[in-house]
């Protein structure tokens, strides 16, 4: 009786969903539309964060929203208050957002015409790192009061994001978070990774996260 | 759980690969899987099994290879795994280090008792 053989083959099985998110990030450049997605676990503060930075962006630039959510369009409805396109993009079972998914949502979207689209993934803080979406820049936003242990508990979504963002600022004391051990966490999964310290709902720390959006070069911090 | 999708992308790329080069029975599929893909391997298993059913990998185990997490120094080159109070900076000369494996998501291969041609 003969051995079996081992054909080898180097396939990344996320190829599909890679193509999509590498023409769908093309196409953004091309249209100098400059794409920013969040990542966090539920209750970290992205909603917040995207109301802030929608209203503050709104006045100079056209800047719009997607959000993802497994149910309701609440967030939507939150953010639309900032004058600023939005819509939500219901997953139903589904624990992450996808290229094909954001490209569904834009099809009947002028988007070439836009300065800023932000994208608001599924609270969760496994699932959203395995899809690039084709954005310009993540942001993986980890808040004070949820431990200074996230980003070892949960390495691969820092490491597949471009920036962190403590949020939730204000509430450090009450929480009594160690933002030295925090920063240093974020650091030991993610070496030289640019961290953000603020409070969307007060406002401290938003001036730096502004600027790093606001240039150019930052925000095209992953290859095409 | 997103490891269904994966399950049914590896399905996908296995039956390609062999359509391509006309197999027609698989006994095994190679996988090899980041310690930081974000894919935890029990549930792949799992959802291999019940997304195979009625293909060519009905029966075929899926082996799965690990590959652990490893920095590199972006400088000298030098690896070493984040462990402890290290993975920020070389230890060897203090230069800025990067991921360079761990995150792997790919089909390696399959097992044939067929011939194959080339």
């Amino acid at each position: 009786l003969s051995e079996p053989r081992l054909i080898e083959v180097r396939r990344n099985i996320l190829k599909e969903n890679d193509q999509v998110a590498r023409k769908l990030r093309q196409s953004f450049r091309e249209a100098g539309v400059r794409v920013v997605s969040l990542v966090s676990s539920p209750g970290s503060g992205k909603t917040t964060l995207l109301e802030r930075l929608l209203s503050e962006f709104h006045s100079e630039h056209r800047v719009a929203a997607l959000v993802g959510d497994l149910a309701t369009e609440n967030d939507a409805a939150r953010l639309a208050r900032s004058g600023a396109r939005v819509k939500q993009i219901i997953t139903g079972t589904v624990c992450h957002l996808d290229a094909t998914m954001v490209s569904r949502a834009l099809h009947d979207w002028h988007w070439q015409e836009l300065d800023f689209l932000f994208i608001e993934n599924v609270g969760n803080l496994v699932c959203p790192s395995s899809f690039d979406l084709g954005e310009d820049l993540r942001i993986v936003l980890t808040s004070v009061t949820e431990g200074e242990d996230k980003p070892l508990k949960y390495p691969t979504i820092f490491n597949t994001a471009d920036v962190a963002v403590i949020s939730k600022l204000d509430l450090a004391e009450a929480a009594q978070a160690d933002l030295a051990a925090l920063r240093s966490n974020i650091l030991r999964v993610r070496p030289g990774m640019q961290i953000f310290e603020l409070s969307a709902k007060t406002g401290i720390g938003m001036e730096e996260l502004h600027r790093l959006l606001s240039s150019p070069a930052q925000a095209e911090a992953r290859a095409v | 759980m997103h490891e269904l999708s994966i399950a049914t992308g590896i399905i996908d790329a296995v039956l390609a690969e062999a359509a391509a080069r006309g197999i027609t029975a698989i006994t095994a599929v190679h996988v090899s899987l980041g310690q930081w893909s974000g894919v935890d391997p029990d549930a792949l298993r799992f959802s291999f099994d019940v997304a195979s059913d009625g293909t060519l990998v009905e029966t075929s185990p899926l082996v799965i290879n690990i590959v652990p997490v490893a920095y590199a120094c972006e400088a000298c080159g030098n690896e070493h795994a984040p462990d402890g109070s290290q993975g920020i900076t070389c230890l060897q000369c203090g230069g800025a280090m990067s991921l360079v494996r761990g995150r792997e998501l790919q089909l390696t291969g399959f097992e044939t008792m067929e011939e194959v041609s080339a």
